[in-house]
């Protein structure tokens, strides 16, 4: 095994959304199903301190690591992959980069210079590429650089790429570009040149891509892969087909099928590891893509049009189903479409309800009805932070008979304070980094289903 | 908390540092749990979550 970790960065060409956090994160199995120490970091070009004031519909949910740091959501996916922790130091933004440059900068400790990108900013975001080697003894350190190549948020870091490449040396680190190669359908064929382009783009900041890991509806042909290595400066193997999967579960077994992990461990002249083993693996996705039964799961929230915004629960139920053999069909509701004449028929066709987490008055009415819904037909709920203060209302008002019992944090003045605001959130006026994030001890009671599956 | 509970609902967790509710049940229903941590960012491919795995146990015998 190599002494100092080695580096593989992630960019993204042509568009986002293109998929480079499962890329990122099936690489990263492949690559420790043989045996090797290896953790994920996503560098974000946004400006943002994090992503916690982001709104859903901007970014998507704002994945929580264990140790209470509002990360981007793809750290999820690398959780949930590679069944590691990552903390707060797998997620750097441009605004932390420059608020501690600026810190510095005020403190002194650049005096009588010029403080500017190159080198100041370059080499914060050089520091802060190899922090996390203090964290284990890691053998390949993937950086995924959010954004795409060509954005002037990304210049900063594809610079500092160049130089860190340089910097390490041959043999030490690699470069994988993921691109998408468009189907036109009035051609009747796949499209190379907003590929080409997009390395070329690349190639002007001083980057070559080692490797090209192409997003397509349609097969690669041989001749596409050679006329791609031959544009963008690569060997054909090197050339990756990254097919539209069922489940993005089955990503890093076509991975494997292409051949990515071998590539990216002869480039990084790495040899002495096992034999990967991906069974479980397989059995997993098997699972998910044969069903026994199907459910639906009702999906009460406010953000509910946009799929990303509640990721992890919707992975969860994907793991859950499979062990379960059931396909889940979440059915989103949207909290604000609910009350008492629409309850019924919006919910009686489910198997179960699922209140999510979520801030602030609106829509709560909704939830609070739905609540009372499953309470009262035996329909299974589940129901996360906002969602289980929802019920504890919902239960005060229509059980216990505490009419207008309701939570300070919508009406601070009700008769029956059933959930209080925690005494340190009764002034926060900033936003950002201050709610109760993060892993807290629980004292769990006998004989609960809490108890059972905790 | 004590009317809530005399009503039929229990207090199954609570953070012994700060006397917080983590969890809370219904025994008298099928399944009925509300949790103020966050399960969602716990369950993994190799561990999915035990009650995200019991929920869906549930929803299996509504059907």
């Amino acid at each position: 095994m190599s002494k100092t970790p080695k580096y593989i960065f992630v960019t993204g060409g042509v568009s986002s959304s293109l998929g480079k956090g499962i890329i990122s994160a099936s690489l990263a199995k492949l690559l420790q199903s043989k045996g090797l120490n290896v953790t994920i970091q996503k560098f974000d070009p946004y400006i943002n301190i994090d992503p916690g004031t982001l709104n859903p519909y901007e970014h998507g949910e704002c994945y929580v690591t264990s140790d209470g740091t509002e990360t981007d959501l793809d750290l999820g996916h690398y959780e949930r992959f590679l069944s590691i922790k990552t903390t707060k130091i797998n997620n750097t933004t441009t605004g932390k980069i420059y608020q501690s440059v600026i810190n510095r900068e005020r403190k002194g400790d650049f005096l009588g210079k010029t403080v500017q990108v190159i080198p100041h900013i370059t080499n914060e975001i050089k520091r802060r590429i190899k922090l996390i080697e203090s964290e284990d003894k890691y053998d390949i350190i993937i950086t995924e650089l959010g954004g795409t190549v060509g954005d002037i948020e990304s210049y900063p870091f594809i610079e500092a790429v160049r130089q860190f490449k340089w910097d390490v040396g041959e043999g030490n680190s690699l470069v994988i570009h993921l691109t998408l190669l468009p189907f036109l359908s009035a051609a009747g064929e796949l499209k190379t040149k907003p590929t080409q382009h997009s390395v070329k783009k690349l190639m002007e900041s001083g980057v070559n891509a080692d490797i090209i890991v192409c997003r397509t509806e349609k097969t690669i042909t041989d001749e596409l892969r050679s006329k791609i290595a031959l544009f963008c400066n690569v060997d054909v193997n090197s050339v990756i087909e990254s097919i539209d999967a069922k489940t993005i579960y089955e990503v890093p077994l076509l991975m494997q099928n292409e051949k990515l992990d071998q590539v990216v461990l002869n480039k990084l002249n790495i040899s002495k590891v096992k034999k990967s083993d991906l069974s479980d693996w397989k059995s997993f996705v098997n699972k998910i893509k044969n069903p026994k039964t199907k459910l639906k799961i009702g999906l009460i929230g406010k953000y509910v049009e946009l799929q990303d915004s509640y990721k992890s629960i919707l992975e969860s139920f994907v793991h859950a189903g499979a062990e379960n053999e059931s396909k889940i069909d979440v059915v989103p509701v949207h909290s604000e479409d609910i009350n008492e004449k629409t309850v019924k028929n919006k919910l009686s066709s489910l198997n179960g309800l699922l209140v999510a987490p979520g801030f602030g008055e609106r829509g709560i009415e909704g939830k609070i009805q739905s609540i009372r819904f499953a309470r009262e037909n035996n329909l299974p709920f589940l129901g996360i932070c906002l969602g289980m203060q929802m019920a504890v209302i919902e239960f005060a008002r229509n059980v216990v008979n505490l009419q207008n019992a309701n939570s300070t944090e919508m009406d601070i003045s009700t008769k029956h304070p059933v959930i209080t605001l925690m005494e340190n959130q009764i002034d926060v006026d900033q936003k950002g980094g201050t709610m109760r994030l993060g892993s807290w001890k629980c004292k769990i009671e006998k004989n609960t289903l809490a108890k059972k599956n905790i | 908390m004590d009317k809530l509970k005399k009503a039929g609902m229990v207090f199954s967790g609570l953070n012994p540092e700060t006397g917080l509710v983590e969890i809370i049940e219904i025994p008298n229903h099928d399944w009925f749990v509300g949790v103020q941590f966050h399960p969602e960012y716990q369950s993994t491919v190799k561990n999915p979550h035990p009650l995200f795995v019991s929920f869906v146990e549930a929803c299996k015998k509504t059907i």
